[in-house]
């Protein structure tokens, strides 16, 4: 059932941007999270219903709160449901792909007779109204979030370290007319940095030099331009974005990027700081 | 023989040169990709090459869809996505299948087009419908779905009319929800044995538009499986009669 503001139903139904209630609110809050290594995906959702005639419609078993992820691409479709406020579930990562819309309804599963409540909008009458089981009677806004493996993965991994001839010293630059971006280094420097690599505490360092430096520098890029648009790189970094509810103009670069390195300076202060301790 | 995906770069090459490579495309092979493992990615999931070499021109899209499912059944939906797998094997593994199925035109012009949509194809519409060897799969996959109807019933009603698959696939109402599909298909394949009148268009347009609105106040989705396919079938029944 798509989500469209313009659509009337023959009975009040509880939405955004609909008058069928004066005041009442349906709101949910979904996050899905990939498992790594487990190759699946976890979902949490949690309910907000403030109409009372309706919670009590869920209390008493005629109705549920349900949530339906859908993936075009895949054909995966699932319904959950729940009579809590809240609900846990998890799916294989395979079984999506891209772009999946999650939407949250509260659906009667029983025919209801005799239902009332002093919020309805006078245009439906006095009531009391009768929902055949099925019907849609609470709705919220679809939400999308994009399932590609990159997108969940650390937003380093569309980052390649590469050797350039050209630079020397501890010079390096940012290439990103390829799919992944490029960190290029001279030969010196690039054989040293493999060599260090192995260790968590020298990766912790190098999250917090040349990777900090690039991600805030992609993410500059993305906010003045739109000429990488279909690049991998720059649509991971969008969808992460995207997934995290950050909107590209509304923080400066750097702070983004300390979203998505997930604070580096905390690891610089765990593994180096403290550890030298 | 391991699942192979084309890396971007072949791909990219592959695509650029069409023209140059019609000669090729009309009777010659692209051996190389297969014998250079510098051109592709190999993946974990296992190809079963009798069944995937089974697929030929000369056979039904039904027996070729059932074949592709035999090769590549458990293949995850977010790999069958990946283009430069289906590409791989239209030019390597599949190249005779897909140009007995698709005769390149004789015109070079149009010949590009051509082998641009059924070697390749680009997009959820290429990889679902354009690509010779991808369409199969996932037509397979779809029906696959299908509950209480074994596979090749499922895809004989799902294949019999190129109108009325569009039009399941159009909705994705119909087509991703489970209960809803298998209804669908099974009054198709009723009437595939009966009088065939629900594969009319008007009649199958007709009976779609009124399940989209029942689904346009209904969360079909939380009704038990039966009790869907009962109101998709009654509904279905009313334009076969």
């Amino acid at each position: 059932m798509r989500f469209d503001t313009q659509k009337a139903f023959p009975y009040p139904v509880l939405r955004p941007f609909s008058d069928d209630y004066e005041t009442s609110e349906f709101q949910a809050v979904v996050q899905p999270t990939y498992v790594p290594g487990e190759e699946k995906v976890t979902l949490k959702a949690s309910f907000a219903m403030s109409s009372k005639e309706l919670r009590e419609l869920i209390a008493e078993g005629s109705a549920t709160y349900s949530v339906v992820l859908s993936c075009r691409d895949t054909y995966f479709r699932r319904a959950l449901a729940s009579r809590e406020d809240g609900l846990e579930a998890e799916f294989r990562a395979g079984d999506v792909f891209g772009e999946v819309e999650i939407q949250s309804y509260v659906v009667a599963i029983r025919d209801i007779d005799g239902f009332s409540s002093n919020d309805i909008s006078d245009e439906f009458g006095p009531g009391p109204f009768s929902f055949h089981r099925g019907a849609v009677l609470a709705m919220e806004e679809p939400c999308v979030f994009y399932f590609e493996r990159d997108v969940f993965r650390p937003v380093t991994s569309v980052f390649d370290i590469v050797q350039d001839d050209s630079l020397d010293g501890g010079r390096w630059k940012v290439q990103l007319d390829d799919d992944r971006v490029q960190i290029a280094l001279s030969p010196k420097m690039k054989s040293e940095i493999d060599d260090a690599r192995n260790t968590k505490k020298n990766k912790v360092i190098l999250i917090n030099s040349v990777y900090f430096s690039a991600v805030a520098h992609t993410i500059q890029v993305l906010k003045e331009s739109n000429d990488y648009d279909g690049y991998r790189w720059a649509e991971t970094i969008r969808r992460q974005c995207h997934n995290q509810s950050i909107e590209l103009d509304s923080k400066d670069a750097y702070v983004i990027a300390q979203i998505l390195l997930k604070s580096p300076l905390g690891l610089l202060d765990e593994y180096v700081f403290r550890g030298e301790k | 023989m391991k699942v192979r995906l084309l890396k971007r770069r072949v791909v990219k090459e592959l695509w650029d040169s069409v023209r140059s490579n019609l000669e090729k495309y009309r009777s010659g092979t692209f051996s190389h990709l297969a014998n250079d493992p510098s051109a592709y990615l190999e993946l974990e999931t296992s190809i079963d090459e009798q069944a995937l070499h089974a697929i030929a021109g000369d056979q039904t899209d039904l027996k070729n869809c059932l074949r592709i499912f035999d090769a590549l059944g458990t293949l995850p939906p977010h790999i069958a996505r990946d283009p430069r797998l289906w590409f791989y094997l239209t030019h390597t593994e599949l190249l005779e299948y897909t140009r007995a199925r698709w005769p390149i035109p004789a015109s070079d012009g149009d010949a590009v087009r051509f082998i641009r949509r059924h070697f390749f194809g680009s997009g959820s519409r290429g990889v679902e419908r354009e690509n010779a060897v991808s369409r199969l799969w996932w037509m397979s996959h779809i029906c696959n779905r299908v509950s209480n109807m074994e596979l090749e019933r499922a895809l004989e009603a799902f294949l019999y009319k190129s109108d009325v698959r569009a039009s399941i696939i159009e909705r994705p109402s119909t087509s991703q929800t489970v209960s809803v599909l298998s209804g669908v298909l099974g009054a198709l394949s009723k009437s595939l044995r009966h009088n065939q009148r629900l594969y009319e268009r008007d009649r199958f347009r007709q009976a779609m538009k009124e399940l989209n609105l029942l689904g346009g106040t209904m969360l079909l989705e939380v009704l038990p499986d039966a009790e869907v396919q009962n109101i998709v079938s009654s509904v279905m029944g009313k334009y076969q009669a």
